[in-house]
């Protein structure tokens, strides 16, 4: 029997694996978080690599690299978080777009630089599309996470691959200053709030998920509350007990809680791979 | 003459209104009439518009500069005042409240000191308006709540509330349109398929809707529950 795609087979499934586009567009009055890439700029320069279009859907793994087989010839670019590359057990350089053979095995060795690492594919992943996306989300795509044993259908591509961009990092920058917009409920904080929102330095804390990320550090306890209102991707909610939460791709699309800033959309990226152990500041801009 | 309406820029692409902060069924008909307008005039710029109960967030393709935020306030300054009701439909949704399909049912009559007959009665009498969506992918923020009724959370939440399960919290009562974990109370179940991901849109009901809860039995229920189209069941009424 022939078949159009070719196939991966999850052999290690990695920790919160899952295929990712730019996102589930149009669908916020329905409630529909808009997902996709938690580190957009390192995905698309995955995407970049390989010739695909921005938005194609690629694979996302988070700390721990899934192991995967490749039951057919294609090209893939490993961006975000570090890794050493192995291909059928042989180390393999990470120069940009990498040719696999049919049946290779790849597996990945984290170096603990970043959180979400990114394995983009030629022509991108064919997973069904279900409201106009391929990323994955509980409820609304029959899988949420990869699984041992699963097989992702791709379009094989044997032909010699000429890429013309060469990868100078795979790794995302390291930032300390995460730049923000004025949010729709900036004018809650008192001018000596504000001013220590730029000042204070914050860190990321272990909670974190594709939904958000709340940071360590305490701002000031509070009792304002909003009527429920559209938030988005990078919208920064102060929550009574002074904690700070930073919405990401999956967040639901309303909430109560203030909107006090809103981070740009490579502070978003930024953010999503920042280490624990990083002081950043704030930089309304 | 209408209130005062907030124009901020969100982010770099969105623009969010905000009505005065309260819960009227006169804001979320003026919300309707806004997106209406600035749906029909920009459709082509907009990749997305969602609302609260007092706010309207418009997200665009591009990025907003303040001109077209000025231009946004002086179109939607500009409307006339909305009299009837933005094409809402009433729509009758099946419920069984039955103990095997509403598993918190006797233990929320006994807190709120009310006979089972009696919660169904408060609940299934009301005509709901659907004031925004949320939550969950398809759930339903639902004005109309009898007082009677309103219950804090559960301490403990549910790990799997169970699809199409019909509940009360706080001050509000919904559907849960796909499994989830929930501290709302159970009270009931719907046969029917509120939301379906294999249709481009994948509510029938939108935002100013009404909805009006019909009790049904536990053999309808499992009648209804046989159908292939299960969409069907949704019936609009006048």
């Amino acid at each position: 029997m022939t078949d159009l795609y070719g196939y991966i087979q999850v052999m290690q499934p990695g920790l919160s694996t899952s295929i990712q586009d730019n996102g589930r567009l149009g669908y916020l009055s329905e409630g529909i978080p808009i997902t996709g890439y938690m580190d957009r700029l390192s995905a698309e320069k995955a995407n970049l690599l390989v010739g695909n279009t921005t938005g194609e859907a690629l694979i996302e793994w988070a700390v721990l690299p899934p192991k995967l087989k490749f039951l057919a010839p294609t090209h893939i670019a490993c961006t975000g978080a570090a890794v050493a590359i192995f291909i059928n057990a042989t180390k393999v350089a990470n120069g940009g777009c990498i040719y696999i053979p049919a049946n290779a095995i790849l597996s990945l060795k984290p170096m603990q630089q970043g959180i979400y690492g990114y394995i983009a594919i030629k022509g991108g992943v064919q997973t069904p599309k279900i409201l106009a996306s391929r990323s994955w989300f509980a409820g609304i795509t029959s899988e949420a996470v990869f699984k041992k044993g699963m097989q992702i259908p791709y379009v094989p591509s044997d032909q010699k691959y000429e890429h013309h961009c060469k990868l100078t990092s795979a790794v995302p920058n390291k930032v300390s200053i995460l730049e923000v917009y004025i949010g729709p409920e900036y004018d809650l904080l008192t001018k000596e709030q504000q001013a220590k929102l730029i000042s204070q330095k914050f860190s990321v804390s272990p909670l974190r998920d594709r939904m958000g990320i709340q940071l360590s550090q305490t701002f000031e306890a509070h009792e304002r509350s909003i009527l429920s209102s559209p938030t988005l991707p990078g919208t920064l909610q102060w929550i009574p007990s002074g904690k700070l939460i930073v919405l990401m791709r999956n967040a639901q699309t309303i909430g109560g809680y203030p909107r006090i800033v809103q981070l740009t959309e490579k502070s978003i990226s930024a953010i999503a791979q920042m280490p624990h152990d990083v002081l950043f500041n704030f930089k309304v801009v | 003459m209408h209130t005062k309406l907030k124009y901020q820029i969100y982010g770099s692409q969105a623009i969010l209104i905000t009505w005065e902060s309260r819960i009227d069924h006169t804001i979320l008909n003026d919300i309707l009439l806004v997106k209406e307008i600035i749906l029909t005039q920009h459709s082509d710029e907009i990749q997305d518009c969602t609302n609260g109960y007092n706010s309207l967030l418009i997200v665009y393709k591009r990025e907003v500069s303040n001109q077209q935020l000025t231009s946004l306030a002086h179109l939607c300054n500009s409307r006339k005042q909305n009299k009837k009701s933005m094409g809402s439909i009433t729509w009758e949704i099946p419920v069984c409240y039955h103990i095997s399909m509403g598993m918190d049912l006797n233990e929320f009559a006994n807190l709120k000191d009310l006979k089972t007959a009696q919660v169904i009665e408060m609940h299934s009498a009301p005509v709901y308006t659907v004031y925004c969506k949320g939550f969950l992918p398809g759930f339903m923020y639902l004005g109309g709540l009898n007082e009677r009724l309103y219950c804090d959370r559960k301490a403990v939440p549910l790990l799997q509330v169970p699809k199409n399960s019909v509940a009360i919290g706080g001050k509000q009562t919904g559907i849960y349109p796909i499994q989830s974990p929930g501290g709302w109370h159970i009270i009931g179940k719907t046969p029917v398929n509120l939301f379906d991901m294999s249709k481009k849109e994948p509510s029938k009901i939108k935002t100013g809707d009404r909805i009006k809860f019909k009790v049904i039995s536990l053999t309808t229920y499992i009648e209804m529950d046989l159908l292939t189209d299960k969409t069907k069941l949704i019936k609009k009424i006048d």
